[in-house]
């Protein structure tokens, strides 16, 4: 027994037993609830997993939440990614940048949101997206700027004595340099995005998103499908984590092994 | 002649340089032979534009092998070659002369410590420079290696008379290479000469060498 557990089947083991826990502790919850319009059964919530996993309008919800959510991670990145070259070529805009990256960073998102959606003249599509750029952009900003000042001193210090053009030691040395660290780090920035753009769906009631799913089930007072669209934007998001880490794995092969040109 | 005026240098209170002067011929290889913390790698980077001093620098194209070899990690061998000189041939004539023909392809991660020497032993020459300067440049690798990277460095030179500035803390180092040798401490010059054997130095030149600047050294 000691011998087929190990490492990584010992990991899968511990996840396994994890999730008994969060089951038992939902079986103890419902039981002291006594109350499926507090906390629903897991059979129940199962059930509606699989009524939602069956209809085509959820289908066509968690493709627009997974659209948005894509949508608004590329916009986020392309905005941080071009702002962070700029900052590391002109340091100045890099100062100036700080205290509008710290404004953008602790603006309430729900607040503005209901802003946002005064402003887009009730565009139940657009708010949540302009939310997750918000809580998006700086952060993958911030993430870059750190990748790039952790480059390697050294080769600072080359790009300055060998007169490397700046255009060149940005596409060749700083890009590839910080791209490993970032690019590991798209994993948790999406799926954190979708669980931003769900709460924004959720506030905005997009027809065509999960959030809006959650809201009608909210006002319909169906808490089992509630929780069972919850399960489902949890699992998505534990999936969406994992397939960009391993696309962001396979993109930097020179880190880990030799290849001939 | 490359002459340095009145250089001066301090961190916080502890003045490295003060008014220091020094002239290089060109066309030489010149060492510097002086204690850890004496400031040799200071006056290099002066040179090199990568740190602030006060007094007079001429400003010079600097090629620089640092004590280690400072590769950019994502790119191959020719691809950091190619960052210091467009032409494909110059580089493909170099890759040879080094010895590294069948690395080219090779990312530096694959390469042995002695390999990346090689390569930025390689791109200093490649990169037309007025002065190529060397920070300890093998004081990582073992005896055998280092005597390997002093052919291929005297190799390359034999084409290329380039004045070389040397720092090392090494008495063999300075006595394998060095056309003319200064001992620097704290900031000043403690001696100076110029052997009269050729470089590179065969054993039996080496060894009364070696015992006088050893002499210097500990005077």
């Amino acid at each position: 027994m000691k011998k087929f557990f190990h490492g990584k089947k010992l990991n899968i083991l511990y996840s396994v037993i994890a999730v008994i826990f969060m089951w038992v502790v939902w079986i103890i919850a419902c039981h002291i609830a006594d109350n499926p319009l507090l906390v629903p059964s897991w059979n129940e919530t199962f059930r509606e997993i699989w009524q939602c996993l069956k209809s085509g309008e959820f289908w066509i919800a968690l493709g627009g939440t997974f659209w948005r959510t894509i949508a608004a991670f590329a916009v986020s990145f392309a905005l941080a990614g071009v702002l962070a070259a700029l900052s590391c070529i002109a340091p100045p805009l890099r100062a100036g940048l700080r205290p509008v990256i710290a404004f953008v960073r602790i603006l309430p998102t729900l607040a503005v949101i209901l802003l946002i959606l005064r402003w887009t003249e009730s565009d139940k599509n657009v708010a949540p997206v302009i939310v997750t750029v918000l809580v998006l952009f700086p952060m993958i900003y911030a993430q870059i700027m750190a990748a790039a000042d952790g480059v390697d001193g050294g080769l600072k210090d080359f790009i300055k004595v060998y007169g490397i053009k700046k255009r060149e030691a940005l596409f060749k040395i700083y890009l590839p340099a910080v791209c490993p660290n970032v690019l590991a780090q798209t994993g948790a920035n999406v799926s954190l995005g979708f669980k931003i753009m769900v709460s924004g769906e959720v506030l905005a009631f997009t027809r065509k998103g999960v959030g809006g799913l959650m809201q009608s089930a909210n006002l319909s007072a169906m808490v089992a499908r509630l929780a069972a669209l919850t399960l489902i934007v949890v699992a998505v998001g534990i999936v969406t984590d994992i397939l960009f880490s391993q696309f962001a794995r396979i993109t930097y092969k020179w880190s880990k092994k030799d290849a001939d040109d | 002649m490359i002459e340095i005026k009145n250089f001066s240098k301090s961190y916080g209170n502890n003045v490295v340089y003060e008014n220091f002067n020094l002239s290089l011929e060109e066309g030489k290889i010149t060492c510097l032979l002086g204690a850890s913390g004496s400031g040799k790698t200071t006056l290099l980077n002066a040179l090199a534009g990568l740190t602030g001093y006060g007094g007079e620098m001429p400003k010079l194209k600097c090629s620089y092998i640092f004590q280690n070899a400072r590769l950019v990690p994502n790119l191959t061998v020719r691809g950091n070659l190619a960052l210091v000189c467009k032409d494909m041939t110059k580089i493909g004539e170099m890759l040879e002369r080094a010895g590294l023909s069948d690395k080219a392809g090779r990312y530096p991660v694959s390469l042995s410590g002695g390999e990346a020497q090689r390569v930025a032993i390689a791109r200093a020459f490649l990169y037309e420079s007025d002065i190529l300067l060397m920070d300890e440049p093998f004081s990582s690798l073992d005896i055998k290696l280092k005597y390997k990277m002093f052919d291929l460095f005297f190799g390359l030179r034999e084409k290329d008379k380039r004045t070389v500035l040397m720092v090392t803390h090494d008495v063999d180092e300075a006595v394998a290479a060095a056309q003319r040798i200064i001992i620097i401490s704290d900031g000043k010059i403690k001696y100076d000469f110029s052997p009269d054997t050729p470089v590179p130095r065969k054993a039996e030149d080496s060894a009364a060498l070696r015992e006088k600047t050893v002499r210097f050294l500990l005077n």
